[in-house]
């Protein structure tokens, strides 16, 4: 499959994920969108998780950060800007978990981390997690997503984070805490700029040329950043 | 009678009432279900548009409508226990719909049987 790519230059998880929907209209049946982006101090929620069993949320977001609801399912991640996130949009018909995953093990070689693909979403090397995917449809596309741990303050990470309380409603999906890493424990070089070139390399991306449209990108936003999106994982 | 969108939905229907739900097929392919959300009973359903979601263990999925109707009437047990979709995914139906429309595209058994071999 052919990639282009397109680098958010924002870290506002609303507008970045705002800015995933567009990307939707610049998929076609001969290329995929890499989308590659970063949210600051943000907790992102899959889509049917209660934010309550999930984070310390009112302590997070009167701290300053942001938290965020996604359109793919599973568990909750913390964002920083030690934390890179990366997309991969296409066309149903094209649409390839293994290919997706050759991507991700192929960045990770490029920067001399001998990785693999855990269970069902989990990127680990030496056993230890530092990717984590999630797959979400509409229409005719797919969307692929996962996060890459470069330097994040873990520490940060594990105190917000809460998958390991009971759950407070029964439909809240328990979060799995596998034992996590950042890649700069393995490559000590490693920064977010060299993953960011790294994915684009192992996708053998050229750069996609676009505007995304502003009235699009603000409903959207809008959308992402609304309380009842956010609280409710209502529509 | 029975019909089958490319989205992998069935419709059985008698006269103007339809039942809606997923195939063997779609079940299949998104492996255990942990969550459906559905919309209310009264709401319009367009043809091509979603009507509500699945999230399996791999995927979250949009539900895409084969007609365009009105919801009457939605399977709240699929909301506590989406696992009995994977049982019996041809029994089990996710909303009740009063038909305006159908799609031109829906298929017979034998149509939908032969695109699922093409996939």
């Amino acid at each position: 499959m052919k990639y282009k790519y397109f680098i958010s230059n924002v870290t506002d998880p609303y507008f970045n994920l705002a800015a995933e929907q567009c990307l939707f209209d610049h998929v076609n049946e001969d290329t995929a969108v890499l989308y590659l982006w970063q949210n600051n101090n943000t907790i992102v929620i899959g889509k049917n998780q209660d934010i309550y069993s999930e984070c310390r949320a009112a302590e997070f977001t009167g701290s300053g950060g942001k938290i965020a609801r996604r359109m793919s399912g599973g568990g909750a991640v913390y964002h920083d800007l030690g934390n890179l996130n990366f997309s991969v949009i296409a066309e149903r018909s094209k649409d390839d978990q293994d290919e997706y995953i050759n991507v991700i093990l192929s960045m990770a070689e490029r920067l001399g981390i001998k990785a693999e693909f855990s269970g069902r979403n989990d990127v680990v090397c030496n056993g230890r997690k530092f990717s984590g995917n999630a797959v979400y449809d509409s229409g005719e596309k797919v969307c692929r997503h996962g996060t890459v741990l470069v330097n994040t303050d873990i520490e940060k990470m594990t105190y917000y984070l809460t998958p390991d309380s009971e759950k407070l409603k029964r439909h809240a999906v328990e979060s799995v805490r596998s034992r996590v890493m950042n890649i700069t424990e393995i490559n000590l070089e490693a920064t977010v700029e060299a993953v960011r070139n790294s994915f684009i390399a192992a996708a053998d991306a050229e750069p996609l040329h676009i505007v995304l449209p502003d009235e699009k990108l603000k409903e959207y936003a809008g959308f992402f950043g609304s309380e009842k999106w956010i609280y409710g994982g209502q529509k | 009678m029975t019909r089958y969108s490319k989205n992998h939905i069935w419709i059985r229907y008698e006269n103007d009432i339809a039942e809606i739900g997923i195939t063997e097929y779609a079940a299949e392919k998104l492996g255990n279900i942990m969550f459906v959300n559905l919309p209310d009973t009264g709401e319009e359903l367009v043809c091509g548009e979603r009507f509500g979601d699945v999230e399996s263990i791999k995927t979250v999925s949009d539900l895409i409508s084969p007609i365009y109707g009105e919801v009457t009437e939605v399977n709240e047990t699929l909301t506590d226990e989406p696992e009995i979709i994977s049982d019996d995914p041809a029994g089990t139906w996710f909303i009740k719909a009063r038909i305006k429309n159908f799609s031109d595209e829906l298929m017979s058994e034998e149509e939908y049987n032969s695109l699922k071999e093409s996939l």
